[in-house]
């Protein structure tokens, strides 16, 4: 791209932070009188104030509410992990999702579960996800190196293959448990927002608020590793350390978005900061915020769209794959 | 042992193990009856009847869909000189069962011989996709991009299916068009797929020959004297017959095309005179065992296509951990 053409393709930060604020706020808007019951749009305010009709009331405020900001919540919380992790990988066909730790999330939420039943508060998920992410991560990452380099390529297959392999031990562990816990399972792994609870809005909730503070201030330190390990290390970045700060934060919060989600969304932390790039360009400071807004934008049109379908409700991660997956084949052809 | 031994010892123990996959099921039948049930059949008899309408044709079926995409897998890696082909990582299993999908929502009532078509069709479509994918770039048809491209093609036609699953509504059968499974298998659907795939095992076997001086490139093999592109074209009809079929009947079971080839070269070596029958003996003995896990543990739930890929996908992740980027068959 010429240097002209960059400038036109990219705004000015604020300026893409505020129309796609404005965009996300109007469609998130939209969300809660589309559905397959549309509610009046006065009565929509009346219901957002808490008066009006109590049918009315009832589903905005306890069905469509709490699935609007799931749906942003999640937005936020995959595309900041996919922004973090392609670039302390330098890895832009990287996301957490590609990389097993959405699988692994899974597995360890699943484990969890089957060994103490109802004993565990939801609170707990959570960690029990961030531990099996982690460790699916570590063991892709060990795999797929070789003579001391990640060939990107090379490290999504492995995080491909080895999902593939949790995936199906799952599964198939899965016959032991009882009917009910299946079909809560097959419908948890699908990627859809259906399951929008307040109690789960409020699980997920710390860990964005800690995690995403967190690794925007490292966006130095992130601009300093794109440059390459010895510059990084010429620039007086403690490379080790701050690497591995980053991938456990990143891990951690996809995998507390995997623990409340089910790990359905595979895409959302690649596409979001590559377009996000294309708006603001590839320093983090300013990436990292702007991924975000693209994330919730994402998700929350997904999850729009999959509720206007015809016929069965289709999970928002199917629609994510749709457009993720042939523009993954994009990225990877014109390397 | 010597090569050739070792392949008839692996062929028959293959063979043997697929059998006793008849005498498994969810009732415990003991062998006399089973035996007595296959020598004279009373389809009075409540063991009988079970044996040969649901276990006979079903073992059959597993048998012949594993043994089509073991040597499909085997042919494939051959044509393209690359080990991580096969129908599942080339885009053919996911296009021929997206393919089968439409036409059956387009032609309500499909018979399996229209479904074949399909079959035949979308996987040559999904095949020629993956492949110019990784031709497209720079760096060319590696074994690592083909992979990946063949993964992340089959993830987004995986989500076109869930997606008119969805839309027309779909019950409990849309499990066979994500992971494959033989529940609903007939003897009449048997007959049809058998025969197609019996011209892809004979268009093989004279092959397999050509397959080995194939292996070592085209100029190479041309200059030993092959008419490569004849024997290129019949390989590829081979491949579509046997997978397409394969998917046909049993959806897109994956692992089995592209992991039986590479344990039978391990077992015997070298020539495909002797890998093609072992892999197909392998295969058949994958899908059989997984089926029968399938059909008596997995409550209809879980299809086959989940216990494959418990063993499959540790194989795949051990050829990816081998695979150079240069590196060919």
């Amino acid at each position: 791209m010429s240097d002209a053409a960059r400038a036109v393709t990219r705004l000015g930060p604020t300026r893409a932070a505020a129309g796609l604020g404005a965009f996300v706020a109007a469609l998130g808007l939209a969300s809660l009188f589309i559905g397959s019951y549309s509610v009046p749009i006065g009565d929509l305010f009346a219901a957002l104030a808490g008066r009006g009709d109590p049918a009315h009331r009832m589903l905005v405020l306890e069905l469509r509410l709490p699935r609007l900001l799931f749906a942003l919540e999640l937005g936020a919380g995959l595309a900041v992990a996919g922004a973090v992790m392609q670039g302390v990988l330098r890895n832009d066909l990287a996301t957490p999702g590609l990389l097993g730790v959405h699988v692994g999330g899974r597995a360890a939420v699943v484990v969890t579960v089957a060994l103490a039943g109802g004993l565990l508060p939801t609170l707990a998920l959570p960690a029990a996800s961030v531990v099996g992410g982690g460790a699916t991560l570590a063991l892709v990452l060990t795999l797929a190196r070789r003579g001391g380099t990640l060939e990107p390529q090379r490290v999504i297959l492995v995080g491909l293959a080895v999902s593939m392999e949790i995936g199906s031990v799952v599964s198939v562990a899965a016959m032991v448990l009882p009917i009910e816990s299946f079909d809560f399972l097959a419908a948890w792994t699908s990627g859809s927002l259906e399951r929008a609870e307040p109690t789960l809005l409020w699980v997920l909730l710390p860990w964005l608020l800690v995690l995403i503070p967190l690794l925007w201030s490292q966006s130095d330190r992130l601009d300093a590793i794109a440059l390459g390990d010895e510059l990084a290390t010429g620039l007086g970045v403690p490379l080790q350390r701050t690497r591995l700060v980053l991938l456990l934060g990143a891990t951690a919060l996809s995998a507390a978005c995997v623990a409340v989600e089910g790990g359905g969304i595979m895409f959302c932390g690649l596409i979001a900061p590559h377009i996000a790039r294309r708006l603001v360009g590839p320093a983090h400071r300013r990436l990292i915020p702007v991924a975000m807004i693209v994330g919730m934008a994402l998700i929350l049109t997904a999850d729009t769209l999959a509720r206007l379908m015809p016929g069965r409700e289709l999970p928002a991660g199917t629609l994510v794959t749709l457009i993720g997956g042939p523009y993954f084949l994009w990225l990877m052809i014109k390397r | 042992m010597s090569r050739r031994a070792r392949a008839t010892v692996g062929l028959v123990a293959c063979l043997v193990g697929t059998a006793l996959a008849i005498g498994y099921g969810a009732k415990a039948t003991p062998w006399p009856d089973v035996l007595a049930a296959l020598v004279t059949p009373d389809l009075r008899r409540e063991v009988d009847e079970v044996l040969w309408a649901l276990r006979l044709p079903r073992v059959l079926a597993g048998a012949l869909v594993g043994a089509a995409l073991a040597v499909a897998g085997g042919v494939l890696q051959a044509l393209t000189r690359n080990p991580l082909a096969g129908p599942e990582l080339t885009g053919f299993n996911s296009g021929a069962s997206l393919a089968v999908l439409v036409g059956m929502l387009l032609v309500p009532g499909l018979d399996l011989s229209a479904a074949l078509l399909f079959s035949f069709g979308g996987g040559l479509v999904g095949m020629t996709v993956v492949l110019a994918l990784c031709a497209a770039g720079r760096g060319g048809v590696t074994p690592t991009r083909l992979a990946l491209a063949g993964l992340v093609v089959s993830s987004t036609l995986a989500a076109v299916s869930s997606g008119l699953i969805n839309y027309f509504q779909l019950g409990f059968e849309s499990l066979y068009w994500t992971m494959g499974g033989l529940n609903t298998v007939l003897w009449s659907h048997l007959a049809l797929v058998a025969g197609v795939m019996a011209v892809g095992f004979v268009l093989t076997v004279t092959l397999a020959a050509s397959l080995d001086a194939l292996r070592l490139g085209a100029e190479l093999a041309t200059g030993l004297g092959l008419a490569t592109r004849s024997v290129q074209i019949r390989a590829l009809v081979a491949a579509t017959l046997l997978a397409g079929a394969a998917v046909a009947i049993a959806g897109p079971v994956a692992f089995v095309g592209l992991m039986s080839p590479h344990v039978a070269r391990a077992i015997t070596g070298g020539s495909y005179v002797r890998v093609l029958p072992l892999s197909a003996a392998i295969g058949a003995l994958a899908v059989v065992w997984a089926d029968a896990l399938a059909r008596v543990h997995g409550g209809g739930y879980i299809p086959l296509g989940v216990f494959v890929s418990c063993i499959g996908a540790l194989g795949f992740l051990a050829l990816v951990g081998r695979a150079r980027e240069v590196g060919h068959v």
